[in-house]
């Protein structure tokens, strides 16, 4: 933990401010550095991911049907659809993405969704976050054991 | 390219009785062959009372009625064209709405007398106003001549050469008229793909990152936006032989062409998968990672790494994908969800989706 060693930089008015902002930073390379886990999500992405994935197990819209129908899910209520925060389950995704990218131990932090009871799709920004050309993003469709079904590439 | 399709009309006049038949025949884009003969040649039929217009194959379409020696036919269609022969000496085409680029050919029928002097026409705008006019000696013997208009025209009068006949087109005589001309396509609302070649191009780029039929060599194809001086667009294509189904090869935004009297306006890129279409060599795709392409994210048409492109670059981003659906990604746009800017290929032309 990063936070009593700040504390113990922040004995003047001046040094708090900076040390609370060395804190931020501190907690955010912290997160950055951690081992596998879950990610935090961001304003943009999750929102999107969550969007696209609630509209997936609920729309009757054709594309979404049989998109459905290729990853083995039934319809369900879109509000069964959330981002995974419990470390345990973020951690058996980045070890079955582990298996699937064929790089055992490789530490990610990593978005997971439920997809109700019927299983995951996971999403790991770290492996496209630096590229700037016109790269599909993808997630990796698990069952609910972390049985790998499927990469969908696009996002 | 001119990226219009198109539509042609022969139609025949036989005037005895004022019997009018006109061949339609609406054929795919870009076939600017030569008109066919019409399947039909009589003259002088005394029975024929009546207004035809037939389809491809003089598979009879409408039947106009006849009265005091004037005929009146529609054809229906895109555009529909209404014909009437409103005086012995004239003809006119009336198009329900403007088309340019027309050529019309007259042929005459192997009975049909020589004349020596002079049929005129007449072009009208969609106001009426006259646009354009001439007039040439009509073909002798199964020759043609003809003219040609390039002028958007909604109305064509034809008058009759004198001596004819007796009524001119009233007069016993035949004379096919066929027709050749384009429907403009209405605007998109972005005057890049108003331009004819931004629409050809980026069809043919969409064609050729998808070159076999089974979708086996798909890889995504890239290029720029010009605008040259005079206000006409065109397509730079990049080569960027480590393309893949999924991504361009070429990281990080490779440097803009300079091109003399031409602008740079934005990038454009083909998506080549269709929808749950398998994928493979794609970065990072590992073997036995079953990776299938989707083309409904719901991202406004592009990938997020399409959107970020554009917001690196700051210029828009044109996105064609397989269903010939086109999308163009504007820098900084906050709701890419519901990007205003798609469209979708109509025949030739480009129409909102």
């Amino acid at each position: 933990m990063s936070f009593p060693r700040v504390l113990r930089f922040g004995s003047a008015p001046i040094l708090v401010i900076g040390s609370l902002s060395a804190w931020g930073c501190a907690s955010a390379l912290s997160a950055q550095n951690m081992s596998s886990g879950c990610r935090v999500a961001d304003a943009v992405r999750v929102p999107a991911r969550l969007g696209y994935l609630k509209e997936l197990v609920s729309s009757s819209d054709s594309d979404q049907v049989s998109t459905r129908q290729d990853l083995g899910l039934t319809t369900m209520s879109s509000n069964k659809v959330s981002l995974v925060t419990k470390e345990t389950t973020c951690q058996a995704a980045v070890t079955a993405l582990n298996t699937v990218r064929q790089e055992p131990g490789t530490e990610r932090q990593v978005w997971v969704y439920a997809l109700g009871t019927a299983g995951y799709a996971v999403d790991d920004p770290g492996q496209d976050q630096q590229d700037v050309s016109y790269s599909d993003k993808v997630m990796y469709f698990f069952d609910r054991n972390f049985v790998y079904k499927r990469t969908l590439s696009g996002f | 390219m001119i990226a219009r399709w198109r539509a042609r009309t022969a139609c025949l006049v036989l005037s005895w009785l004022v019997a009018v038949a006109c061949q339609d025949s609406f054929s795919g884009p870009n076939d600017r062959g030569m008109p066919g003969r019409p399947l039909f040649h009589h003259t002088n039929p005394p029975h024929y009372q009546d207004c035809r217009m037939f389809a491809s194959g003089a598979t009879l379409i409408n039947q106009g009625g006849w009265w005091e020696g004037q005929c009146s036919v529609t054809v229906t269609g895109n555009p529909a064209i209404h014909m009437t022969n409103p005086k012995p000496d004239t003809i006119t085409f009336t198009f329900s709405s403007p088309v340019t680029d027309i050529h019309v050919t007259p042929l005459l029928g192997p009975d049909d007398p020589c004349s020596t002097t002079l049929m005129t026409w007449t072009a009208y705008d969609l106001l009426g106003a006259e646009v354009a006019s001439g007039a040439w000696v009509p073909p002798c013997q199964g020759g043609s001549a003809g003219f040609f208009i390039a002028e958007a025209v909604k109305r064509i009068r034809l008058t009759a050469p004198i001596p004819m006949g007796p009524n001119q087109f009233s007069g016993g005589h035949a004379i096919l008229f066929f027709m050749d001309f384009y429907v403009p396509c209405p605007p998109t609302g972005d005057p890049a793909l108003d331009d004819p070649n931004v629409r050809q191009g980026l069809r043919d780029e969409r064609a050729s990152s998808r070159p076999n039929p089974d979708g086996s060599g798909r890889k995504e194809r890239r290029g720029f936006l010009f605008q040259r001086d005079d206000g006409s667009y065109f397509l730079e294509h990049l080569d960027d032989p480590s393309a893949t189904m999924c991504e361009t090869g070429i990281q990080g935004l490779p440097a803009i062409p300079s091109i003399p009297g031409a602008t740079f306006i934005g990038e454009y890129h083909t998506h080549p998968s269709n929808h749950l279409e398998p994928v493979t060599g794609c970065r990072g795709q590992k073997p036995g990672e079953s990776r299938k392409a989707i083309r409904n994210a719901k991202t406004g048409g592009g990938s997020d790494g399409d959107w970020e492109y554009a917001n690196v670059r700051q210029k828009s981003m044109y996105v064609i994908d397989n269903k010939l659906e086109v999308s163009r990604l504007d820098p900084n746009t906050l709701d890419r969800r519901n990007n205003p800017n798609r469209w979708k290929y109509d025949k030739d032309c480009i129409v909102r989706r």
